[in-house]
């Protein structure tokens, strides 16, 4: 009899690993999907803020839906603390678009991955990673430097490609038949589409082209905002404020964020404590809060933004509440209505 | 597949979702229940409940319940998914207006 055989899989939830844990799974190995929470998911911020198009249903965990439907345990793995100053900040591959390190990214996790196997006795580790589908990551030479650069080698296996890279030890050893991984490379999805139906596979995320903040050119720019002010000394929360609302820096300390709707205002509201907030109180008004240590301009020009993004924007003058700590006050103040000024500011 | 067939298919699959959201007791039976473990994750958003969650519930020994403390509107479906996919067992959860308490039983067998 078959000694069992186990593996871990990288699942993030998106149809392709999703099919590679199917696709492995089928192969009689019993499979644990790891899931890395990284603090920069473009879903975990969609799920703080709430569907705003049906909010009685929120926003659920791809990778734990995925494992409900696979009937694959999901073990979710928090490397924020770590993932920031080591992967972020110092990656030896370099950037993609925006703030992207995405070879060392999955090197990172791979690493980790792999003390995790050899901790708990799996034999081999397999991703849903596609050849030629992305164009940092998922070409011939960078899937290679991420196998050896994690220390799996030839124990890292991609089901959905493998019949056309080097054959792998699971595959040498009989863990698992070549014949029936597959050949799949490219951008299209519609391989996989074609064999998410054959696997009866019909709740997947529509295939978006990641689930990262890094990417993103917008959020780099806060990114690198907060970098250039802050300096490295980062927290997991700061990192969550940068997700939401218009930012604008007013000096060197001193930036203001400013909610965009009510989802957005309720997510701020978690962020006060050490922060200035300010509102209005006679008609709908953004959440604002200030970070640094504002002076009375400054605080006068938050305000001035406040008022813009409120209902009170058309006004002459708006009276805008703030409240720092223990001191708070009012300030009358003009709207900001130059969008000049405002794009000085802008972040 | 049409766009139309996938629609038909994914409402389907929400259907089933509903299903396994369902916990395994009723609303008067969770208001008895008296927990092994407490797990505070209030103030905490996706995935950190569901992460203190399996921390906390891989020492627990088997048929210990843990109760869950939550804000985030995510433990809804994300609690019942993780237990669908770990084999414990969704007890179900009390709403009430800002917070969740959330049941779960751990599985009588071992984690992989």
């Amino acid at each position: 009899m078959r000694e069992q055989i186990r593996a871990l899989g990288l699942l993030s939830g998106g149809l392709d690993s999703t099919l590679a844990a199917r696709v492995i799974q089928a192969q009689n190995v019993e499979v644990l999907g790891l899931h890395f929470s990284t603090g920069f998911c473009l879903a975990d911020r969609h799920r703080i803020l709430g569907n705003r198009s049906n909010p009685d249903k929120p926003y659920r965990n791809e990778a734990l839906r995925a494992g409900a439907d696979l009937s694959i345990p999901i073990e979710i793995i928090d490397i924020k603390d770590e993932y920031l100053p080591e992967v972020v900040l110092n990656p030896k591959f370099g950037y993609g678009s925006g703030m992207n390190p995405c070879i060392d990214c999955r090197i990172f996790m791979l690493q980790k991955t792999r003390e995790i196997m050899e901790e708990r006795g799996y034999q081999f580790v397999f991703t849903g990673e596609v050849l030629g589908q992305r164009p940092m990551s998922q070409r011939r030479p960078p899937l290679d430097d991420v196998a050896e650069e994690s220390g799996l080698g030839r124990l890292l296996l991609r089901p959905l490609s493998a019949r056309l890279l080097p054959e792998s030890i699971p595959e040498e050893r009989g863990w698992v038949n070549r014949a029936e991984l597959f050949d799949i490379s490219g951008r299209s999805r519609k391989k996989q589409m074609e064999l998410a139906s054959q696997f009866n596979i019909i709740d997947y995320p529509q295939p978006a082209g990641g689930c990262c903040s890094l990417p993103d050119e917008n959020y780099a720019r806060k990114l690198r905002d907060f970098l250039a002010h802050r300096g490295t000394d980062v927290t997991p929360d700061d990192m969550m404020l940068l997700k939401v609302g218009r930012h604008f820096r007013l000096s060197g300390d001193v930036k203001v964020v400013v909610g965009r709707d009510q989802g957005e205002n309720t997510y701020l509201e978690r962020f006060i404590q050490g922060r200035a907030e300010i509102w209005v109180d006679d008609f709908p008004s953004p959440l604002t809060l200030v970070e640094g240590q504002p002076t009375a301009i400054d605080l006068e020009t938050a305000c001035r933004i406040t008022a813009r993004y409120s209902d009170g924007r058309d006004e002459p003058t708006v009276p805008v509440r703030w409240r720092l700590g223990e001191s708070e006050g009012q300030l009358t103040v003009v709207p900001c209505q130059d969008d000049a000024e405002l794009e000085t500011l802008r972040i | 597949m049409s766009s139309q067939a996938r629609s038909a298919r994914r409402h389907r699959n929400d259907q089933e979702l509903r299903r396994y959201v369902h916990g395994t007791l009723a609303r008067d039976a969770l208001e008895r229940l008296v927990p092994d473990i407490l797990i505070d994750a209030l103030g905490t958003f996706c995935p950190e409940p569901v992460i203190r969650t399996q921390d906390r519930m891989a020492d627990a020994g088997p048929g210990e319940i843990a109760m869950l403390l939550a804000d985030d509107v995510g433990v809804e479906i994300d609690i019942p998914a993780w237990c669908l996919s770990t084999g414990n067992e969704y007890l179900g959860l009390l709403k009430s207006e800002s917070s969740y308490k959330v049941f779960v039983r751990r599985a009588s067998f071992e984690r992989p």
